[in-house]
């Protein structure tokens, strides 16, 4: 285009300042009104001042000016030459930030990181949202996080592990656009000291920088009906280079629970887990569907992480609090086929449950990671204040139950190692005590006549120390570690059941009804530990322990004590081998076996749940012993952004005690059998995962299997018992434009059990969830999902919930209009079998429900 | 006395001993695995001691890796560019030849290859790590720090291997060029008025990562280059030497697309970052351009003579092809 042909037309003038002063190197540029191609350009002089030519025709042009420090400015003028003068406004332009169609997902040795921007869409808000749609990265609907079929082991913001495995307090309020990116250490071990190799891997999430070092507060706040629905939370964050923080306050009645965010998935810590009562009331069995279709709920939970970075130490404090309310009301019918009797039984209850849970959790911890040096101290108090009421109706009566479950528990953990070249040295100490006095309470016990309250009390001590030191030596490829250990473990359990009959009149506990024992078991050995490396492609880890176990049951009402000692070799091997960095194969095998435990030792009975009475009729000790192998193969082609896992087990369990239960009227009586049993359990199962670059779709899709063959004990016959499991699913995530985001999710499932060689009915579900994102502009955002489950064997087999969500988002706050539950879906009813019982279980599930949120910044 | 030296030499090698012990710890291990990948990696791409490059045309070889740690700050950075250089596919950034970065300042605008900015800075942090277990003080240039970079260039080019500086107070352009394997004491600098290109503006327009361009075309140096620049970026640089458009240079190449840049990001952290200039350009040489150009045109067609590899398996060697023909 040469445009010489026309006249010259000369613009000179200047560029200024509000206060006059002259603005230097600023673009000036003419064009020809209506044409959005530069004809001709300048910089300004230090004097500011510019000269511009222009050959081209047009009646108008244009002259504008531009600068990095300067609002753009321009005028309309007549083509011809003139002087013009700009006065400019500073200001610094913001560009629009671009990063270009790099690789979404990058391989560096064991690490693989994941650019959070090139999997984010905008229905997604916090870091989870974006972690579900990256290839092999899986999360449970409790929040699980897998990397290719197995469980992290780690989870780090910026490389610092705060919340000890209470990683949902992140994945769910740390929002994708504050992260650069997510990394997956492959093959993580924990501690830099240590040697031995890992098969989990390990997430880390980058921060973007301008995310780092400032402090985040955000609030959301909700009312709906029906019933009145509230939700309320807080949230402050702050992760600097060496101090991070989380504190959340979340409060609702919507059917979310403290657990999702609170739960634990790695990392026990020093107290003892909270392994639930002895005791138990009935209770409605729970629907397999969204925890928030159904559960009635009052939550209030608290939870406050800080983590400060002293030079090399980091210090972490996690206290958490919650105090919910739970309401569950149901109705299940219970079918056991006995062998004997030709008619079965049956037992129909509808219960209405109340739960008020009180947790407390404090831990303190100090933690030392160094290559040559490891420190970890984590100090642990957990407290819960439990209770749960159920009011049952049956055909044969009505009763109020009871279940007071209080827990206290205090810990300590301790961890030492040091390396001194190819010498490792290390120190574990840990030591816990915990209280469970727990009690139930029946009334009225309309099935035992003349009897109006029982009450079953059972208080449960426990101490547990471990001491260890290790040994570790380093030659060539080979590692060598040996663990003298020396454990504890003192339990003491007192029962006591007793009543009060029709009159009123208090029945204390006779013999048979109490228990008052210790049951006390010492360990003491050495665990092998023989891990060989070659290069980065072959492993093998032989592990051995090996030690002397002392069982003593003091039975203190009996006054007289039982002991037994036994050698426990329990070793497993791991080995895997890397065919090239996509190509692994991995496998193990392990032998293992155990003796006692206290559900095996105690004499007197104990009501168990209201119709269940327990108590053991063999004097023999408890043994188990098991034995399998696995075999799996992974492939993760980053490039091709491809990930498979296909593996398969085998399991052989002895066992030489047999359990089972026989029934007097609707009381079951549990019953040991001196009759050894075996389990033989296999599985296959296979998995992959896939993004396309086409429509940023993700595909996922597993199928798996398993069969097991044992024995049943029921009124004492043993009857040979076999299952078969077959299962499949698939995911499906695109997003074809970027107005429009389709989640598809499919499950399908068959299960089938054979006892005495009888086919009871198979049992089949199978799921489908569809979840539509619609974009009509970048601030509106809305949401369709429709569950569909169908069961083979109920009364209505078919249930659909259909949910919609409007979100409008601007830059500091979210609106949000939630409806859930659209069908208005009444009653969750499912079956269950197992050996030869039948349970039918009808459960309420809330209803038809509108909320309307705000989620606001407050900084 | 004998005795009492018996036990010193004993107590000499018990040290000794202790050193080695050290040097089997893990970290090491991990290090000098890396450093194994990296060489193997290396030995992968073509070399001339290879059997499989028989025949193959190939660029003089990479250099060892520099100490990167030491560095001046120059300039306060605000915006960062980045440039697919000869890239196959922009989406896969193996297939660049470079990922190279123009950063821009108040005083000094600043372009360089980042892979091997990148290469530099691993290797250093690695010596620095290894110095810290064994306690020593290795310094640069190590054997075991070859460099092995990212992309699919082959070799040592000066396009990967200079680093141009932009004064913008005196309106000069200095080029730090680094030269090939074994030939560490011809590298020199040299500075020149800032080059002006002689643009014509023409009426085509696309858009490049969002962004809309505008064409324009120029003869600078023997060859004839197309540029697309965008006028809602009202800044007047681009990649290499290209400048003076009233707008940022988004994609440029030659009409033999020999050489190609394309934008690939763009950044502007909110705290700014630093522009650096490594002191290890105070040993370069000064020179001028038709030296250097001279220089490396005999370096590039007698690579193997000069540096006295006789024994390699392949000799021959690509053909001295620059960008500026003049």
């Amino acid at each position: 285009m040469i445009l010489s042909a026309y006249s010259q037309t000369v613009i000179t003038g200047s560029v200024r300042n509000k206060q006059k002063e002259p603005v230097s190197f600023v673009t000036v540029t003419i064009q020809r009104l209506g044409e959005n191609i530069i004809a001709g350009f300048v910089s300004s002089n230090d004097d500011g001042r510019f000269q511009l030519t222009y050959t081209g025709g047009g009646d108008s042009l244009l002259v504008s000016v531009r600068g990095m420090m300067i609002e753009k400015a321009t005028r309309k003028i007549p083509n011809r030459s003139t002087t013009l003068d700009f006065t400019v406004e500073e200001k610094a332009n913001q560009l629009k930030e671009v990063q270009v169609k790099a690789n979404p997902v990058i391989r560096r040795s064991d690490t693989l990181s994941y650019l959070v921007g090139a999997f984010s869409g905008q229905g997604d808000r916090t870091i989870e949202d974006v972690l579900k749609k990256m290839p092999g990265i899986d999360i449970s609907s409790s929040g699980t996080i897998s990397y290719n079929g197995k469980a992290i082991n780690k989870f780090y913001i910026e490389d610092l592990d705060m919340l000890g495995g209470r990683y949902n307090l992140a994945t769910r309020n740390i929002e994708a656009k504050d992260v650069a990116s997510v990394q997956i250490y492959e093959n993580h071990q924990p501690i830099k000291a240590e040697s031995v190799f890992s098969d989990q891997a390990a997430i880390n999430l980058r921060l973007k920088d301008n995310s780092k070092g400032i402090w985040a507060f955000q609030g959301l706040a909700g009312f709906g009906y029906k019933p009145f629905l509230w939700n309320a939370e807080l949230t402050a964050m702050q992760f600097a280079r060496n101090r991070q923080h989380i504190s959340t306050y979340k409060g609702n009645n919507s059917g979310h629970t403290a657990d999702e965010e609170l739960l634990k998935h790695y990392d026990a810590g020093a107290t003892l887990p909270y392994t639930g009562s002895m005791l138990s009331v009935s209770q409605p069995g729970i629907p397999d569907v969204d925890k928030k279709r159904f559960t009635d709920n009052r939550t209030n939970s608290v939870s406050v992480n800080q983590l400060v970075k002293v030079k090399d130490t980091e210090l972490t404090t996690n206290i958490n609090f919650y105090n919910e309310r739970l309401d569950k009301n149901g109705y299940a019918s219970f079918t056991q086929y006995l062998p004997d009797a030709s008619t079965p039984l049956l037992i129909e209850e509808t219960t209405s449950n109340t739960t008020k849970e009180n947790n407390l959790d404090v831990s303190l911890g100090m933690q030392q990671n160094k290559q040559m040096e490891y420190f970890h101290n984590k100090f642990d108090i957990q407290s819960s204040w439990n209770e749960t009421y159920t009011h049952l109706v049956s055909p044969d009566g009505t009763n109020y139950q009871h279940l007071d479950q209080p827990y206290f528990s205090i810990g300590n953990n301790l961890s030492m190692m040091k390396r001194t070249g190819k010498h490792l040295l290390r120190l574990r100490f840990d030591a816990t005590y915990s209280n469970r006095p727990h009690l139930l309470c029946v009334t009225p016990a309309f099935y035992i006549d003349s009897l109006q309250t029982v009450t079953q009390e059972v208080i449960q001590k426990t101490i547990n120390a471990n001491l260890c030191t290790s040994y570790g030596l380093t030659l060539g490829d080979f590692t060598l570690n040996y663990t003298p250990r020396l454990s504890m473990n003192l339990r003491k359990m007192d029962s006591s059941l007793t009543a009060t009959d029709k009159e009123g009149n208090f029945i204390p506990a006779a013999e048979s009804m109490r228990n008052d024992l210790w049951y006390n078991s010492y360990q003491i050995g050495v665990d092998q530990d023989y891990t060989y490396k070659k290069g980065n492609s072959l492993r093998v880890r032989l592990i051995i322990p090996t030690y002397l176990s002392v069982i003593s049951n003091h039975d203190r009402l009996a006054s007289h004590t039982v002991s037994h000692s036994r050698w426990i070799v329990s070793p497993s091997l791991t080995a895997d081998y890397n065919f090239s960095p996509s190509l692994k194969v991995v496998t193990n095998g392990y032998y293992r076996k155990s003796y006692g435990n206290m559900s095996d030792a105690y004499k007197g009975y104990i009501l168990q749940s209201y119709r269940n009475l327990i108590r053991n009729t063999s004097d023999r000790l408890f043994e188990s012993s098991g034995s399998g192998g696995s075999l799996g193969l992974e492939y993760r082609d980053v490039i091709r952004m491809l990930f498979l896992n296909i593996g398969g087990g085998y399991q052989h369990n002895r066992k030489n005690l047999l359990y089972g239960y026989n029934y007097e009227g609707i009381v079951g009586t549990k019953i040991t059998l001196d009759q050894p049993t075996n389990t033989d359990t296999y599985s296959l199962f296979a998995g992959s995962s896939k993004t396309l670059s086409f429509w940023q779709t993700k595909i996922e899709a597993s199928v798996g299997m398993s069969r097991s063959r044992s024995e049943l004990l029921l009124q004492n016959v043993l009857q040979p018992f076999h299952t078969r499991n077959n299962t499949t699913g698939a995911v499906l995530n695109t997003t074809p434009c970027r107005y429009f985001n389709l989640a598809y999710q499919f499950s399908w499932m068959r299960s089938e059990q054979w006892v005495c060689d009888v086919t009871l009915p198979a049992m089949l579900i199978h799921s489908h969830n569809g979840k539509i994102w619609i974009f009509p502009t970048e601030q509106l955002s809305i949401n369709l999902n429709v569950d569909y489950q169908h069961f083979n064997e109920t009364g209505n087999p078919n249930i659909v919930f259909a949910d919609a969500l409007i979100r409008y988002t601007t830059k500091q706050i979210d609106w949000e209009l939630e409806c859930n539950n659209l069908f208005n879906s009444r009653h969750y009813v499912s079956t269950v079998y197992s050996g030869m019982s039948t349970s039918i279980n009808t459960y309420q599930l809330r209803p038809f429900s509108v909320l309307v949120k705000t989620r606001f910044k407050l900084k | 006395m004998k005795r009492k030296l018996f036990i010193i030499a004993t107590l000499f090698a018990m040290t000794a001993g202790a050193q080695n012990v050290d040097m089997n710890n893990q970290e090491l291990m991990r290090l000098q695995q890396q450093s194994e990948t990296r060489v193997k990696n290396q030995q992968k791409r073509l070399s001339p001691y290879d059997t499989n490059s028989r025949g193959k045309a190939l660029n003089p070889m990479l250099p060892d890796c520099r100490d990167v740690s030491k560095f001046q700050t120059k300039d306060q950075g605000t915006i960062r560019i980045s440039y697919a250089f000869n890239a196959q596919n922009i989406a896969a950034p193996k297939t660049y030849d470079d990922l190279q970065r123009l950063e821009i300042g108040k005083k000094f605008v600043k372009y360089y290859g980042y892979y091997v900015y990148e290469a530099d800075s691993i290797a250093t942090a690695e010596l620095k790590e290894m110095n810290r277990i064994m306690h020593s003080n290795m310094p640069f240039p190590d054997e075991g720090l070859s460099m092995s970079i990212n992309g699919k260039h082959q070799g040592w080019s000066r396009y990967l291997f200079s680093e141009f500086f932009k004064d913008l107070s005196k309106n000069e352009l200095i080029e730090y060029s680094r030269m090939p394997e074994a030939l560490q004491s011809y590298e020199c600098y040299y500075t020149e008025p800032t080059p002006k290109q002689n643009w014509q503006i023409m009426g085509e327009t696309k858009t490049i990562v969002g962004y809309q361009c505008q064409k324009a075309t120029c003869s600078f140096r023997g060859r004839n280059y197309t540029a697309w620049f965008a006028v809602d970026i009202p800044l007047c640089y681009g990649p290499w030497k290209f400048c003076g458009l009233p707008g940022l240079i988004l994609e440029v190449y030659d009409d033999k697309k020999e050489y190609v840049f394309e934008c690939v990001g763009i950044e502007q952290p909110q705290h700014g970052f630093s522009i650096i200039l490594l002191d290890n350009y105070k040993t370069y040489r000064k020179t001028t351009r038709t030296e250097l150009d001279r220089t490396l045109k005999r370096i590039c067609e007698n690579y193997y003579q000069i540096t006295g590899m006789t024994n390699v398996v392949n000799k021959q060697l690509r053909p001295y092809n620059p960008m500026e023909l003049k």
